[in-house]
């Protein structure tokens, strides 16, 4: 069984990245184009979440909730 | 609570996680942890009500990058670790009421891609040894949450399952010269019976040895290791592929089929693991439309699988039921 295919455009792969209060890392992801402002944003918190020692987190949202999976 | 234990009689580690007990367990679809926080409705899991995809750590899971001290001290053949390691789920779709199957073939290759991604991101990490990414999906397999999501746990060690398929992928290596993996899926494309899909990149069958009724594995034409070896043409002939599998998987009972999808890669230890061989396995629970298949006394006492059927006749039903993928340009 053969595919056909037509080439995407505009198919860039955006990612930002939020601590949320209990220290977690959550990272969104979206596609096409987007405003410039997220990029360093994103970078900050994946800096975050890449270490392997957690450092004091910077929540950006207060939250809580019944997790889950 | 969590911790590592090491099983001396079969050699390998287990996670203890007491506090796993307390998750959710399949809430009304409109309590949803996974669902965007809607305004004026309790605060979920995901505070943002749009994207394409999310990634982000488990509230309960079976490690942490920052784990506790163990309760009980090692002892002898008894060895005890903390857990360190890192639990994402992934959301598939703000859409509760969707399925990977359901989604269109553009949005599983985005999925590929942020699978890409997360594994390149996770494997910088020194404490991590394997990535591990997969799908529980339906309540025959155990899930919890209906809402659209696969997982990734990053290990501290190479988890049994792959070990085997790299020891004996090494040992045929050392024996032939050549890759088992590569061999198993000439050997599928040329006999032609247990193939289920097919494109230039890779070839989804049932494979000789299946242990379920429909496990279907999809295997890099290339010799590939991982996602990062993956070029753009590969990334969209593996969405094109998943996309035929998991269509004709919900054709098959004309019901939304459970699975667990396994994805294999190299591990990263930084070890040459050139040996290897990236590709997916599905282990679906259903037998037939009324019947699953369970983990019996042979299976789970012995490990030594019984299957009821052939794959030869498994992979012509569902062969019979693969469409042709239409891309719609963005």
């Amino acid at each position: 069984m053969r595919n056909t295919q037509v080439e995407i455009r505009n198919d860039e792969m955006h990612h930002r990245g939020i601590t949320l209060a209990d220290g977690r890392y959550m990272i969104f992801y979206t596609f096409g184009e987007q405003e410039a402002s997220a990029e360093e944003f994103v970078s900050t918190a994946e800096r975050e979440a890449a270490s392997p020692q957690r450092t004091t987190p910077q929540p950006i949202r207060s939250r809580q909730s019944n997790n889950h999976v | 609570m969590s911790e590592l234990r090491y099983n001396p009689l079969l050699g390998e580690w287990l996670a203890t996680a007491t506090h796993r007990q307390d998750r959710t367990f399949l809430p009304p679809a409109d309590f949803c942890p996974l669902c965007p926080t809607k305004p004026g409705h309790f605060p979920t899991e995901v505070p943002e009500p749009d994207y394409d995809i999310v990634a982000f750590e488990n509230r309960f899971p079976s490690l942490r990058r920052d784990p506790e001290d163990p309760v009980i001290t090692s002892d002898g053949i008894y060895k005890v670790e903390p857990s360190i390691g890192v639990c994402e789920v992934v959301l598939y779709s703000p859409d509760h009421n969707t399925s990977l199957a359901k989604e269109p073939v553009e949005k599983i290759h985005k999925l590929v891609r942020v699978w890409r991604h997360r594994f390149e991101e996770l494997e910088k990490r020194s404490f991590v040894k394997y990535v591990f990414i997969f799908e529980n999906k339906g309540e025959a397999v155990g899930v919890t949450l209906h809402h659209p999501h696969g997982q990734i746990y990053a290990y501290p060690f190479i988890p049994p399952v792959v070990a085997r398929e790299l020891a004996q992928s090494k040992k045929y290596f050392e024996d032939t010269g050549k890759c088992l993996l590569c061999e198993i899926r000439e050997k599928e494309s040329t006999f032609e019976k247990r193939i289920v899909a097919d494109n230039d990149s890779f070839a989804a069958y049932i494979p000789f040895f299946a242990r379920y009724p429909y496990e279907v594995h999809v295997s890099s034409k290339r010799h590939l290791q991982a996602f990062s070896d993956f070029s753009k043409a590969e990334e969209r002939d593996l969405a094109a592929i998943l996309k035929q599998i998991l269509a004709a998987f919900d054709r098959l009972f004309d019901r939304s089929f459970p699975y667990i999808m396994a994805i294999h890669q190299r591990p990263s230890d930084g070890a040459d693991h050139n040996h290897y061989h990236f590709h997916i396995e599905f282990y679906p629970p259903m037998r037939t439309a009324t019947k699953l298949k369970y983990l019996a006394g042979s299976e789970a006492g012995a490990g030594m699988f019984i299957n009821d059927t052939l794959p030869e006749i498994k992979a012509a039903e569902l062969r019979d039921l693969v469409e042709p993928v239409e891309w719609k340009e963005n």
